[in-house]
C-alpha cells in the first residue's frame, strides 16, 4: 500500500516535472541583458537601468548593474520599449529596443561624461519659488502671481528675470529668448507676441528657462548650444483635448472678435488663432514681420539692402499715429511628431490691415542756399494683405544623422494711396506693391566616430517684387516737362532675385581642439527693372550675377581651464558680372572670440569680426527712379565691385546668481565700416534728389547695462537698465561732405512688487530717453520722460482689476507735447461657469481724436509730423471658454 | 616598471575622477505618532530629528546632526482627587549612523543610546517595490510613488516611497534603496515621515570611510541575542 502511495507521489512529481517543462516556454520571461562601461572601458556598478513603455514613458522594469557592470531585466511581454541607462555624473543613454526573442543582449553600452557644469547643478531656492537644475531654471509660477493674470504675457511679466518688451519679445535677464517651447516642444515659431497674448494664464502649470537648449535638429550633444529657450508646461487638464475661447467685445463704433483654439497632445500640438478688430490693435509686430519675410540663415558674406523703409507695410512702422485702423488675422500652427525620430512643424498666417492716416508735415531741408521747408498735408489710405506659410520637416534615422527640409512662402500685397496738398500742387500718389518670396533648403548632417561630422545643405531663395507707382497732379511736379498738361507719372519697377547656395561643413577634433572646414558656393542673380510711360530717364535695367566661393576653417579650444578661444577664418572669391563687366576679388574674413566662463552663470566674452557688405542691384541704377512726388533716386558712384568692409568689436558680460537674486548684463560694441554706401542729396523747392554714393566711413558705438535685484528684506525687485549709443556717418549735401552724428541715451528704472500677503501687485518706474542728432546744418534733440504705474489687484475671488497709467512728456527743440494715458480693465469670472465678462477701457483720457507730434530724421531732411492718433475707447467683452 | 604601474594607476584614478560626483543633503525624520497604546506623542517625542547625508561613489552615509538625548520627565496626574507621580521617558540615541556600500552590498547601523555604543552589520536589504502611477512634487522635485513592505530587521511596516527619476542614485533614507531614482521621501506606516531637503551636488568625489565605534561589529541576530541577555 505504502508502495502504491510512493508510486503515486513519484508519478505526481513526474507529472509536475513534465508540466514544468511545458510551463517554461509558455510563461517564459523575456530578458534584456547588457553591460555598462565608462569611457575608459571600466565597468560601472549600481547603474540605473530602466525599461520604459515607449508610449507613455512608464517604467515597466528596472534594475542596477553589478560590480562587473552587467545587468539583466525580465519582461512579461514582447514589444517595443525604451531602454534608459543613467548614472550620476554621466550622460544618460536612451535607446529604443524591440523584444522579439526571449533574450535580447544590448551588448556593451558606454556612458559618456556629462558636460554640464556640475558645480551649479542644483540650487534650490524654495522661498524664491525658483529651482535651478543644470541649465534649467524652473519657476513655480503660483509664487509670483496674484490671480489677476489673463495671458502668458501677464505671467511672464511678473516672473523675476523675465520680461516682455514693447515689441512683444520675451526677454530673460535682459537678453532676448531665442525659442518658445510648449511642453518642451518648439512651437509658435517666430510668433512670440501671438503666443504670449493668446495662451491663457490658467493653462500654465509652470515655466522653465533653459540656457543651453538642445534642439531636436541638433545632433552634436557635446557642445553647449548657447540657445536660450522658454518652456511653458501646460496643465494636464488642458492637454489631449480641444481647449480655447471665443470672445466678442463691442463699444461705441468699436468691436473686437477673438477666437483661440488649442490642442496639445503628446504627438500633436495645434493652435488656431483668429482676430478681427477695428480698435487699432495689431497681431504682429515689425520684428515678427521681418523674421517671417527674411528667414535667412547666417551667411558668410553680409548684405545690406539700402532699404527705403517704404518696403515695410506702414502699419508696422507708424505705431498708433493713425486715424483709423482695422485688422483681421488668422494664424494656424501645427506640430506633429509621429515618432521620436520625426518632427514636422507647420504654420500659416494671414493678416490684412486697412488703415487711414491724416497728417500735416513740414520738411526742413538743408542746401547750400540755406535751410528751407516744404509743407504738405496728407491723407493716406493703405490696405495690406500679408501671408506667410512655412513647413519644417526633420528626420533622424538614427542618433547620429539628420535630414531636414525647410520651406516657406511669404507674400505681401499692398495698396497705398496718398492725397497730398502742398503750396503748389494737389496730388494723388498711389503705390501698388506685390512681393513674393520662396525659400527652401535641404540639409543633411551626420556624425562619424571620433567626433567627426559632415553637414551638407542646399538652399534656394527666389524673390519677386513689383511696384507700380501712379502719381497724378493738377500742376507740374518733379521738375518734369509733361506733355499736353496731363501731369501723370506711371512707373513700374520689378526686382527679381534668385540665389542658390551649396554648403558643406566637415567637423573634426585634433587633440583638444574642435575644428571645422567649411566650403560654400553660391550664385546670386539679381535683376532690377524700372519703366515709366512718358519719360525715358526713369528706365533702368540692371542685371547682376555674383558668384561666391568660400573656404574657411573654424577652430575652438580651451586656452586656459576656464577660457575658450574660437576662431573662424574664411577666404572668399567673388566674381561679379554685370553687362559686359567682369571682375573678381578675394576677401578675407576673420572672426575671433575669447570667452571666460567663471561658471555657467557668469562669463565674459570678447569678440572681433570682419565682414564685407556688397552692393545690391537696386543701388546700381544707371538712370533715375521716382520714389514719391518730390523724391528721385539715382546712383552717383556706386559700382558693382564696391565692397564695404567693416570691423566689429564686442564685449559681453553676464552674471546671474539665483541665491543673491541678482543679475547683471553688460554689452559693449563698436562697429566701423569704411567705403560705405551713403548718399549725396540736393534739394530744392520741388524736388529732392538722392544719389547713392560712396562715403569714407561710418562708426557706431553701443553700450548697455542691465541689472535686476530682488531684495530679501524688501518685497521688491529692482530692474534698471542704462544704454548709450552713438554713431557718425558721412553724408553729402550738394557734394559737400557732412558728418551726421547721432547720440542716444536711455535709462529705465522700475520696481516690481513681490508682496506676499496681499493680492495687490504693481510695477512702477520711469523710462527716460534722449536722442540727439546733429550735422553741419541741423541739430535737434528729443527728450522723453515716461513715468508709469501698472497695478493688478484681485478684489474678490472672481473679480480682478488691472490698470496702466502713464505720463509721457516729449520735449523737442521747438515743440513739446504731453500725453496722459490711463487704461483700466475689470474682469469678472463666474465660478463654475464658462463665461467671463470684462470691461475694458483703453486710453480713456484721449477719447476724442487727438494729435501727436513726431520728429523724424530722413536722409537729408527732418520732418516734423503732426498726425491724428488712435483714440481711446470702451469695450464690453464677453468670453466663452470651451 | 613600478613607475609605469604607478602612472597607470594614477591615470585610472584620474579617469574615475572625471565623472565622480557627490550628493549632500539634509534628511529630516518627523515622528507622527507613537506605536502602541498611547499614540499621541509628547512634544519632546514628536521633535523632528535631522541627519546629514552624503552619497559618493556607490557609498552613502547618514549621520544624526541634531542634538538628542534621552530624558525622563516627571508628570503629576490627578485622579480621584489624588496626585500620582508618573514619568515619561523619551529614549533617544545621541548618535546614529547609517552606512551603505552598494558594491559590497553592505549595510551598517551604529548608534549610541544612553552612552552605550552599538555597531550592527548586515547584508544590504533589498525590497520588492511596487511602482504606482502617481506623482507629486516634493521640495521642487517631481516624485513618483512606490510601495513595499519592510520586513527587514524584524519589522513589518507598510512603506510608501516618493522617488525622483531626475536623480540617478538608487539610494534613500536609512536602509531603503533600490528604486529607479533617488528616494526623496519615505512614509513608514503612518508613524513617521523622512524627507530629504537642500540637495547639493558637487563635482568632486567625497571619500566615505566605513564607520566604526567602540562596540564590536555584530550581526542583527547577534545584536538581538545580546539584547535579551
Amino acid at each position: 500500500m505504502t508502495h502504491f502511495y510512493q508510486d503515486i507521489s513519484t508519478l505526481k512529481k513526474q507529472f509536475l516535472c513534465f508540466f514544468l517543462l511545458f510551463a517554461v516556454p509558455i510563461f517564459s520571461q523575456n530578458s534584456v541583458t547588457g553591460s555598462v562601461l565608462d569611457s575608459s572601458n571600466t565597468p560601472i556598478s549600481q547603474v540605473n537601468v530602466q525599461i520604459k513603455d515607449s508610449k507613455n514613458d512608464k517604467i515597466i522594469a528596472f534594475s542596477f548593474s553589478d560590480t562587473s557592470g552587467n545587468f539583466r531585466l525580465e519582461l512579461d511581454k514582447k514589444g517595443l520599449y525604451i531602454l534608459k541607462i543613467s548614472y550620476l555624473g554621466l550622460k544618460s543613454f536612451t535607446k529604443e529596443i524591440e523584444i522579439t526573442n526571449n533574450l535580447l543582449d544590448v551588448g556593451k553600452i558606454i556612458l559618456e561624461e556629462n558636460k554640464i557644469d556640475l558645480e551649479n547643478v542644483i540650487i534650490k531656492n524654495e522661498a524664491a519659488g525658483m529651482t535651478e537644475i543644470g541649465d534649467t531654471l524652473r519657476y513655480r509660477i503660483e509664487k509670483f502671481l496674484n490671480g489677476t493674470e489673463e495671458t502668458l504675457k501677464d505671467v511672464i511679466k511678473k516672473l523675476p528675470g523675465l520680461d516682455i518688451d514693447s515689441q512683444g519679445k520675451i526677454k530673460a535677464n535682459g537678453k532676448e529668448v531665442d525659442k518658445l517651447l510648449i511642453n518642451g516642444e518648439e512651437f509658435f515659431i517666430n510668433q512670440q507676441k501671438i503666443a504670449t497674448e493668446n495662451i491663457t494664464a490658467e493653462m500654465i502649470k509652470n515655466i522653465e528657462l533653459i540656457k543651453n537648449y538642445t534642439e531636436f535638429k541638433n545632433i552634436k550633444k557635446n557642445d553647449k548650444s548657447g540657445i536660450t529657450a522658454l518652456n511653458v508646461n501646460i496643465k494636464e487638464q488642458f492637454k489631449n483635448k480641444l481647449t480655447g475661447n471665443v470672445s466678442a467685445a463691442a463699444g461705441e463704433n468699436r468691436y473686437k472678435l477673438h477666437a483661440t483654439l488649442f490642442n496639445f497632445s503628446k504627438k500633436t500640438l495645434f493652435s488656431l488663432i483668429s482676430d478681427s478688430n477695428n480698435t487699432g490693435e495689431l497681431s504682429m509686430n515689425i520684428e515678427e514681420y521681418t523674421k517671417f519675410t527674411n528667414q535667412n540663415e547666417a551667411r558668410t558674406i553680409g548684405e545690406t539692402t539700402f532699404s527705403k523703409n517704404d518696403d515695410l507695410p506702414r502699419f508696422l512702422t507708424i505705431g498708433n499715429n493713425v486715424k483709423e485702423r482695422s485688422s483681421y488675422f488668422t494664424g494656424l500652427n501645427l506640430k506633429y511628431s509621429p515618432t521620436k525620430k520625426t518632427q514636422v512643424n507647420f504654420y500659416s498666417i494671414f493678416n490684412s490691415v486697412d488703415q487711414v492716416e491724416q497728417q500735416s508735415n513740414t520738411q526742413f531741408y538743408a542746401s547750400n542756399s540755406g535751410v528751407f521747408s516744404n509743407k504738405d498735408s496728407r491723407f493716406i489710405n493703405e490696405e495690406t494683405m500679408f501671408t506667410n506659410s512655412a513647413l519644417d520637416v526633420a528626420y533622424k534615422p538614427n542618433e547620429k544623422s539628420l535630414i531636414s527640409y525647410k520651406g516657406y512662402f511669404s507674400g505681401v500685397n499692398k495698396i497705398n494711396t496718398v492725397e497730398i496738398a502742398n503750396n503748389t500742387n494737389q496730388l494723388d500718389n498711389e503705390n501698388k506693391l506685390t512681393d513674393y518670396t520662396i525659400n527652401h533648403q535641404l540639409n543633411y548632417t551626420t556624425l562619424y566616430k571620433n567626433n567627426t561630422g559632415l553637414n551638407i545643405s542646399v538652399k534656394q531663395q527666389i524673390i519677386k517684387k513689383s511696384n507700380r507707382l501712379n502719381i497724378e497732379s493738377d500742376a507740374p511736379f518733379l521738375n518734369l516737362n509733361f506733355n499736353n498738361s496731363t501731369y501723370k507719372i506711371l512707373q513700374n519697377s520689378q526686382l527679381n532675385k534668385n540665389n542658390i547656395d551649396l554648403n558643406a561643413n566637415y567637423t573634426f577634433s585634433i587633440k583638444k581642439t574642435t575644428n571645422a572646414i567649411f566650403m560654400e558656393s553660391s550664385i546670386r542673380k539679381d535683376d532690377y527693372k524700372t519703366t515709366e510711360e512718358q519719360f525715358t530717364q526713369f528706365e533702368n535695367n540692371v542685371n547682376i550675377e555674383n558668384k561666391v566661393q568660400t573656404i574657411g576653417l573654424q577652430t575652438k579650444f580651451k586656452l586656459f581651464e576656464k577660457t575658450t578661444f574660437s576662431s573662424a577664418l574664411s577666404y572668399s572669391r567673388l566674381q561679379f558680372k554685370m553687362d559686359n563687366l567682369n571682375k573678381a576679388e578675394w576677401l578675407f574674413m576673420p572672426t575671433l572670440s575669447l570667452k571666460t566662463d567663471f561658471n555657467s552663470n557668469h562669463y565674459i566674452k570678447l569678440s572681433f569680426s570682419q565682414n564685407n557688405n556688397l552692393t545690391q542691384a537696386e543701388n546700381l541704377v544707371p538712370n533715375n527712379v521716382i520714389s514719391d512726388y518730390r523724391t528721385i533716386f539715382s546712383n552717383e558712384n556706386l559700382r558693382l565691385s564696391t565692397i564695404t568692409p567693416n570691423n566689429q568689436l564686442a564685449a559681453d558680460y553676464f552674471y546671474f546668481n539665483n541665491k543673491r537674486k541678482l543679475s547683471i548684463i553688460s554689452n559693449l560694441s563698436y562697429y566701423k565700416a569704411t567705403n560705405i554706401i551713403s548718399n549725396n542729396s540736393s534739394a530744392d523747392a520741388t524736388v529732392n534728389y538722392i544719389q547713392y554714393a560712396v562715403a569714407p566711413f561710418e562708426n557706431r558705438f553701443q553700450s548697455m547695462l542691465y541689472s535686476e535685484k530682488t531684495f530679501s528684506f524688501l518685497p521688491f525687485s529692482l530692474r534698471a537698465s542704462v544704454s548709450y549709443s552713438s554713431s557718425s556717418k558721412i553724408l553729402f549735401y550738394d557734394r559737400l561732405s557732412q558728418t551726421f552724428k547721432t547720440e542716444s541715451t536711455s535709462a529705465y528704472l522700475s520696481f516690481v512688487s513681490r508682496l506676499k500677503k496681499t493680492s495687490l501687485q504693481f510695477e512702477t518706474g520711469v523710462a527716460v530717453s534722449r536722442d540727439n542728432y546733429q550735422d553741419n546744418f541741423f541739430s535737434n534733440s528729443i527728450l522723453i520722460v515716461n513715468p508709469f504705474i501698472e497695478t493688478s489687484y484681485k478684489i474678490a475671488s472672481n473679480i480682478s482689476f488691472n490698470s496702466t497709467f502713464s505720463y509721457k512728456k516729449i520735449t523737442a527743440a521747438t515743440s513739446s507735447n504731453e500725453i496722459y494715458m490711463l487704461s483700466p480693465r475689470l474682469r469678472l469670472n463666474f465660478p463654475k461657469s464658462k463665461f467671463e465678462i470684462s470691461m475694458i477701457a483703453h486710453d480713456i483720457l484721449n477719447i476724442n481724436n487727438y494729435e501727436q507730434i513726431t520728429l523724424t530724421r530722413f536722409d537729408n531732411f527732418t520732418e516734423e509730423r503732426i498726425s491724428q492718433s488712435l483714440t481711446g475707447y470702451y469695450l464690453l467683452n464677453i468670453k466663452f471658454k470651451l | 616598471m613600478k613607475i609605469k604601474c604607478f602612472l597607470f594607476l594614477l591615470m585610472l584614478a584620474s579617469i574615475n575622477q572625471s565623472y565622480s560626483q557627490t550628493l549632500k543633503s539634509i534628511l529630516t525624520e518627523t515622528p507622527l505618532k507613537g506605536i502602541g497604546d498611547e499614540t499621541e506623542l509628547s512634544k519632546k517625542a514628536a521633535k523632528p530629528m535631522t541627519f546629514s547625508y552624503v552619497y559618493s561613489a556607490n557609498k552613502s552615509i547618514q549621520n544624526l546632526i541634531s542634538i538628542e538625548k534621552s530624558s525622563i520627565d516627571t508628570i503629576y496626574i490627578e485622579k480621584y482627587g489624588n496626585k500620582y507621580e508618573t514619568t515619561s521617558t523619551v529614549n533617544r540615541s545621541s548618535s546614529i549612523t547609517y552606512f551603505k556600500n552598494f558594491d559590497l552590498k553592505k549595510y551598517k547601523v551604529l548608534f549610541t543610546r544612553n552612552e552605550k555604543d552599538t555597531n550592527v552589520k548586515e547584508i544590504l536589504p533589498s525590497f520588492n517595490w511596487k511602482l504606482i502611477d502617481e506623482s507629486k512634487t516634493i521640495n521642487g522635485y517631481t516624485c513618483k510613488k512606490a510601495t513595499t513592505r519592510n520586513t527587514a530587521f524584524n519589522s513589518n511596516q507598510s512603506i510608501v516611497a516618493w522617488y525622483t527619476e531626475d536623480i540617478f542614485i538608487n539610494d534613500g533614507p536609512m536602509h531603503y534603496n533600490g528604486l529607479p531614482g533617488f528616494i526623496i521621501q519615505i512614509e513608514i506606516d503612518d508613524n513617521s515621515i523622512l524627507t530629504f531637503d537642500k540637495l547639493v551636488f558637487n563635482k568632486e568625489n567625497t571619500a566615505i570611510e566605513e564607520p566604526n565605534n567602540s562596540a564590536p561589529e555584530l550581526s542583527f541576530s547577534d545584536y538581538l541575542r545580546q539584547g535579551t541577555k
